[in-house]
């Protein structure tokens, strides 16, 4: 609910960022590894309010946006960057020496994303077997041969390579989001090492629909019916990842009559969303007798993908952690 | 060489566990009613370098808290099903229910277990499928 009323004061919040005047402008890198290039755009998604931020701040670093030679960025002084915005998984070791040369120059690393943050969408290939398929060492182009970087083992969320200051989970994050971290770095009100620009609290704990209790015999697909946008996603069976997923969206999913995916990650307490989730899930099943059990169960479409899709990287099976190159 | 010897993980309730077998015979016991179990304690085991797990609940009616009975099969279909979609093999989970005076059932689910744990060899996560 917090968001919500940060939301509200749009306009006063463009004021604060106008008043700030910072002697020196501070540093902010933006870098894209794994990931689909949403969380960039997100920035850009404050739209007005992304001309005030830019105002204040110094841009060194954004290939998205134009060209920056990484040269440059290796041959800053350490801690010159003041705020470093990493997003998308690390899947190469390009990406890795990347995220290393980053930590070293910058003073406030910031994941953004659910890749960064837990693994994403790309650690989803977590649940193909490893060493099936070969991967590529070049690719032929009209303008020659390109030489692809070498894939890592595994890919991981950003705090399994270096250490992270800030997560801002979300996929993409809301702007609003974006937005708290860049007044409270202008302001010089940042919190501690290791906070969360979320809520705390579950999604469910936002959620306004009815709850109707241990009644689901089969799953379906959000596809397969139309859902009464009043009751309970869940008990409708369909697999609403709320009551395991951090709050802090807006609810902008299921407000759409559209389950949650779960891409802000697990709600503070819950180490891994998959045991919880299926904690709840038995809760919520009609119970009896064996075989309508297995019937409910088998109806779930993908289960594994459907808990574990943003963090499988960073759940108790799949997790890994990366000894450092140096 | 070794002959390899699987590590089985038990989880269930003081009074599915048979008094009069020595336990040291069996693996590890984790004891807890089934049908409260985290989840998350059962995949950490598996983590840890457990090759399979054994969940045991007293029959239908029989178990202490009543309102969770039946509980503990949901939680091991789920479970099961989390863990194919995974590629870790269905049959490195098992659920059993058992009476207190069965000792020689349990000890027989054991090596059952045991037995089909060594077909399947030890649970590695690059291999599994």
């Amino acid at each position: 609910m917090k968001l919500k009323a940060f939301r509200e004061d749009w306009s006063q919040v463009a004021e604060a960022v106008r008043k700030i005047s910072p002697g020196r402008k501070p540093k902010v890198a933006l870098y894209m590894a794994g990931g689909c290039g949403g969380c960039d755009l997100s920035f850009i998604g404050l739209g007005e309010r992304f001309l005030d931020i830019t105002e204040n701040i110094d841009v060194v670093l954004w290939p998205l946006i134009a060209d920056f030679r990484y040269s440059r960025v290796k041959r800053m002084y350490d801690k010159t960057i003041d705020l470093c915005l990493f997003n998308g998984a690390v899947m190469n070791r390009g990406q890795m020496d990347m995220a290393q040369i980053l930590r070293k120059k910058s003073k406030i690393i910031t994941a953004v994303g659910s890749c960064a943050c837990m693994g994403g969408i790309p650690g989803m290939l977590g649940l193909q077997g490893k060493g099936k398929e070969k991967s590529r060492k070049r690719v032929k182009l009209a303008e020659g041969i390109l030489p692809l970087p070498e894939p890592c083992d595994f890919i991981s969320p950003l705090s399994g390579v270096i250490d992270v200051d800030y997560l801002i989970p979300g996929c993409p994050p809301t702007p609003s989001m974006i937005l708290k971290l860049f007044v409270s770095m202008l302001e010089n009100k940042l919190p501690p090492k290791g906070s969360v620009f979320a809520s705390g609290r579950t999604l469910c704990d936002e959620c306004e629909r009815a709850r109707k209790g241990k009644s689901v015999k089969v799953f379906h697909r959000p596809y397969e019916k139309v859902f009464d946008d009043k009751v309970c996603l869940l008990d409708q069976g369909l697999l609403c990842m709320g009551p395991v997923t951090r709050a802090g969206c807006g609810s902008q999913c299921v407000s759409a009559n559209m389950p949650c995916r779960g891409c802000l990650g697990p709600a503070e307490g819950i180490l891994d969303m998959g045991g919880a989730y299926i904690s709840t899930l038995a809760s919520i099943m009609c119970g009896g007798e064996k075989t309508t059990i297995r019937k409910t169960v088998e109806s779930i479409p993908s289960l594994g993908g459907t808990v574990y899709r943003f963090s499988l990287s960073s759940s108790i099976l799949k997790k890994q952690r990366r000894a450092s190159r140096n | 060489m070794e002959e390899y010897e699987p590590k089985i993980i038990v989880f269930a309730c003081k009074s599915c566990l048979p008094k009069n077998v020595g336990l040291e015979e069996i693996p590890l016991v984790r004891e807890g009613c089934v049908n409260h179990l985290n989840p998350k304690l059962l995949l950490s085991e598996l983590k840890k370098g457990a090759d399979g797990i054994l969940m045991l609940c007293s029959p239908p009616g029989e178990c202490h808290s009543a309102e969770e009975d039946g509980e503990a099969f949901k939680r091991f279909v789920l479970l099961q099903r989390l863990l194919s979609d995974l590629r870790i093999s269905r049959e490195r989970l098992r659920f059993e229910c058992l009476k207190e005076s069965e000792s020689f059932g349990f000890m027989k689910l054991v090596k059952e277990m045991t037995s089909k744990l060594k077909s399947l060899g030890p649970l590695r996560w690059e291999n599994e499928a």
